[in-house]
């Protein structure tokens, strides 16, 4: 439950998982993991950037850090 | 209850798969549970206690499944139970779900919390979680040293005193002190250590708790970790819709309340040190010098581009020598027109053209991948962070204006860190001025076509024209919308050396996905202009360039006049980047015929290109500005013919300024309505075209 809410807290602006395993020294297996379940409760939610929102963007993939897919608080 | 795993047979089972044990498993030997968060330890701790070989590592879940070792501790057979690592007694994964049950199977046994005290907070989390089992409980402070190398001391008596249990602190694995632990294991004991619940959630659990296990399993219940009881499924559900119905979410609740609990603990156990000479402290004091810094910052902006310019171009040249050898080989195929003009005139001059600038992007990459690993874009941001606060505008905006060189639509999700909505909007309606990377290979283009000497300078000009214009705008919103000033913190990373592989890795990822992502939409849209400009119309000319030839007076007071250059706008309203591939195909792709050419004298050609551009990349690197070679590609030799210096800068500012890719825009009417992207687009066409007028007026 700490890692919960050290994720939502991290998660006021938009992060890829590598970004907050850097942050909170947490492996990234055990992030994508927390994310799950939180996502699964509806406290965070997939910045849909990489397939849908930037559309068009050529460059959607690319983006500074966006090479992964972002995730942010509902 | 009995556990599979570390009974008699199964600690033998442990013993054969993962170690071996000093004593053979005693039926009736008392039993250690070591719990804590992953990679804290636990193995390696047992190892020094048993003198067993359980596998550990520097890594996480190393520790899959539940092992045991025995050993005998002052004369007594002791069982020391290895659980897998977890934040959390209601598990994330298969592992961790392991931990509860466990547990659970041993109710009289030890619980040894092994805590990482370089996370005191984090872990001390789990030491709340357990000590609401309700059992004997005894706290293992690992890793001390490493945290008193971040200048973090430990009092391990104020925080056995706060909490109510033994701990121990372990300053290594070595027997000594798996010894204290031996004599702090005496000790241990059950607490009531008290969370300041919410009162709902207290009572609740306190009316569920009768049903359940203990405490946590109530608290677990009603935050629905855990799957309810027979017994207290009827009393949970109750409590549940009581919850709901007084708007608490009780999983949230739960969870900042023990967070709370536990950073109190952490905070009281502290000891601030002096902390050891940290080199970073040091280069900061220069880099981030009031003065100093910004021109640093300026300095090195610049430098990137010049070693991305110096090591890219000669490979810019190279993959324009393929386009052209491509185009040959199809001249020299027996094809029908039509597929012979599309493949020379769409696919190899429009694509072709765009794939020929991953170089520059891959060059970047890498040194922005080193950048931002190595501790340093922290300190862009950080300098960046200074400058804004100084200009009113709220220091968290540092963060959506870093991510916009990127990509401006997360940048403009990242504006939700702003407190006001007023200051989400100024900075968001700001952000489309700040040049995306999308826009990097246009840049790339006119300037090796039009200011090959000067060309890292333009291109960083460009860039810093963006962040002049952004911030200026921001300010302006401020005064319209009348917003207070915000607030924000930053902190900043040691400064690291980043493995080249991680650089390399990171930047390939990167530049491959460009090419996966952009290749689709480009090959569409440079399709479709083909297409446009297949189509004739009566007059003669084709549908494309009537429409560009229609808007090109607009653009006459620009330096625009060429219907070529206008047209190309159009589609890079979708995305910036395809105006590259437009302009090939109505520089190139319509131009003359290009002469056939033989397979082996091509290879010949190509052979040729290959060595001159590894020659060129060395050379260049001391050289400033690109390279010092003008990018000799056929669509920058005619772009040089269609346009002066000034109508290209023009062109290149109206670009950097003008209306927001598609993208960009739904991200904003998304966040703030259709009313403000509409703004946005009025706005930013507006600022481009009265920017690039003054440009190409001004330019001497």
């Amino acid at each position: 439950m700490a890692l919960s809410v050290e994720v939502l807290r991290a998660l006021a602006a938009p992060a890829t998982v590598d970004e907050l395993a850097r942050r909170l020294e947490v492996p990234e297996v055990h992030l994508q993991r927390e994310l799950a379940r939180l996502e699964r409760r509806g406290y965070v939610r997939r910045l849909a950037c990489a397939p849908t929102a930037c559309g068009w963007c050529a460059l959607k993939a690319t983006c500074d850090a966006t090479a992964t897919e972002r995730w942010l608080r509902a | 209850m009995s556990c599979p795993r570390c009974d008699a047979n199964g600690a033998s089972v442990g013993a054969t798969d993962r170690g071996t044990a000093t004593v053979a498993p005693h039926e009736n030997a008392p039993t250690w549970c070591l719990v804590g968060t992953p990679n804290v330890g636990k193995s390696s701790l047992i190892n020094a206690i048993a003198g067993s070989q359980l596998q550990v590592g520097n890594w996480s879940g190393t520790t899959v499944e539940v092992a045991s070792a025995t050993t005998r501790i002052r004369g007594t057979p002791v069982t020391l139970v290895d659980l897998p690592g977890a934040y959390a007694l209601a598990g994330t994964s298969s592992e961790e779900d392991v931990v509860l049950p466990a547990l659970m199977a041993h109710p009289e046994a030890l619980i040894v919390n092994v805590v990482d005290a370089t996370h005191l907070a984090r872990d001390l989390t789990l030491t709340l979680e357990l000590t609401e089992l309700g059992r004997p409980l005894v706290v293992a402070l690992n890793l001390v040293e490493q945290a008193a190398d971040r200048g973090v001391g430990l009092d391990p008596a104020a925080l056995e005193a706060a909490l109510g249990v033994p701990v121990v602190a372990l300053p290594d694995h070595r027997r000594h002190g798996a010894g204290k632990l031996v004599d702090g294991s005496e000790r241990a004991r059950t607490t009531a250590n008290a969370i300041d619940y919410p009162e709902a959630v207290a009572d609740a659990a306190a009316r569920l708790a009768p049903h359940v296990a203990s405490r946590w399993h109530a608290l677990a219940t009603l935050a629905a970790e855990v799957p309810d009881t027979p017994a207290g499924h009827a009393v949970a559900a109750t409590e549940r819709a009581t919850l709901d119905a007084a708007g608490v979410d009780a999983f949230l609740a739960i969870a900042e309340a023990r967070h709370r609990a536990a950073v109190v603990l952490a905070t009281g156990a502290t000891l601030e040190r002096a902390r050891r000479a940290d080199p970073s402290e040091r280069v900061d004091r220069i880099v981030l010098h009031p003065v100093v810094g910004p021109l640093a910052l300026v300095v090195g902006l610049a430098l990137t581009f010049h070693v991305t310019f110096a090591v890219s171009t000669p490979w810019i040249d190279f993959f324009g020598l393929v386009q052209e050898v491509a185009a040959g080989w199809v001249a020299a195929l027996p094809l029908p027109a039509v597929v012979a003009s599309f493949l020379s005139g769409a696919l190899i001059e429009g694509v072709g053209t765009v794939v020929s600038f991953l170089p520059v992007l891959f060059v970047l990459y890498v040194l922005l991948g080193f950048l931002e690993n190595a501790g340093i874009l922290a300190r862009v941001a950080y300098l960046a962070d200074g400058l804004m606060r100084a200009i009113g505008l709220p220091g968290r905006a540092v963060l959506p204006m870093v991510l916009s060189i990127g990509c401006t639509v997360p940048a403009i999700q990242a504006t939700r860190t702003l407190e006001e909505r007023g200051d989400r909007l100024r900075v968001a309606l700001a952000l489309p001025s700040i040049s995306c990377s999308a826009r990097l290979p246009v840049f790339v283009l006119m300037a090796a076509a039009f200011v090959p000497a000067y060309a890292a300078v333009v291109v960083t000009g460009l860039y810093l024209l963006g962040f002049v214009v952004a911030i200026a705008s921001a300010l302006i919103f401020r005064r319209v919308l009348r917003t207070p000033e915000g607030s924000g913190a930053m902190e900043l990373p040691s400064y690291r050396w980043p493995p080249a592989s991680l650089v390399l890795r990171l930047a390939w990822a990167r530049t491959r996905a460009f090419l996966q992502s952009a290749g689709g939409p480009i090959l569409l849209v440079v399709s479709a202009i083909w297409l446009l400009l297949e189509v004739t119309l009566p007059s003669g000319t084709s549908l494309f360039e009537a429409v560009a030839r229609t808007l090109a007076p607009l653009f006459a007071p620009l330096g625009l006049g060429d219907w070529r250059v206008v047209g190309a706008l159009i589609p890079a309203a979708v995305a910036k980047e395809v105006a590259i591939g437009s302009m090939a195909l109505t520089f190139v792709g319509g131009g003359e015929a290009t002469a056939p050419l033989g397979f082996l004298a091509g290879l010949g050609t190509l052979g040729v290109g290959l060595l001159e551009a590894a020659r060129d990349t060395l050379t260049s690197l001391w050289g400033f500005g690109g390279g010092g070679d003008e990018v000799d590609s056929v669509l920058t030799a005619r772009l040089s013919g269609a346009l002066t210096t000034a109508g290209a800068l023009a062109f290149m500012v109206f670009l950097l300024l003008y209306v927001p890719c598609i993208a960009t825009l739904a991200a904003l009417r998304k966040a703030f309505g259709a009313r403000w992207m509409a703004f946005s687009i009025g706005y930013q066409t507006t600022i481009a075209y009265l920017l690039a007028w003054g440009v190409y007026a001004l330019w001497p």
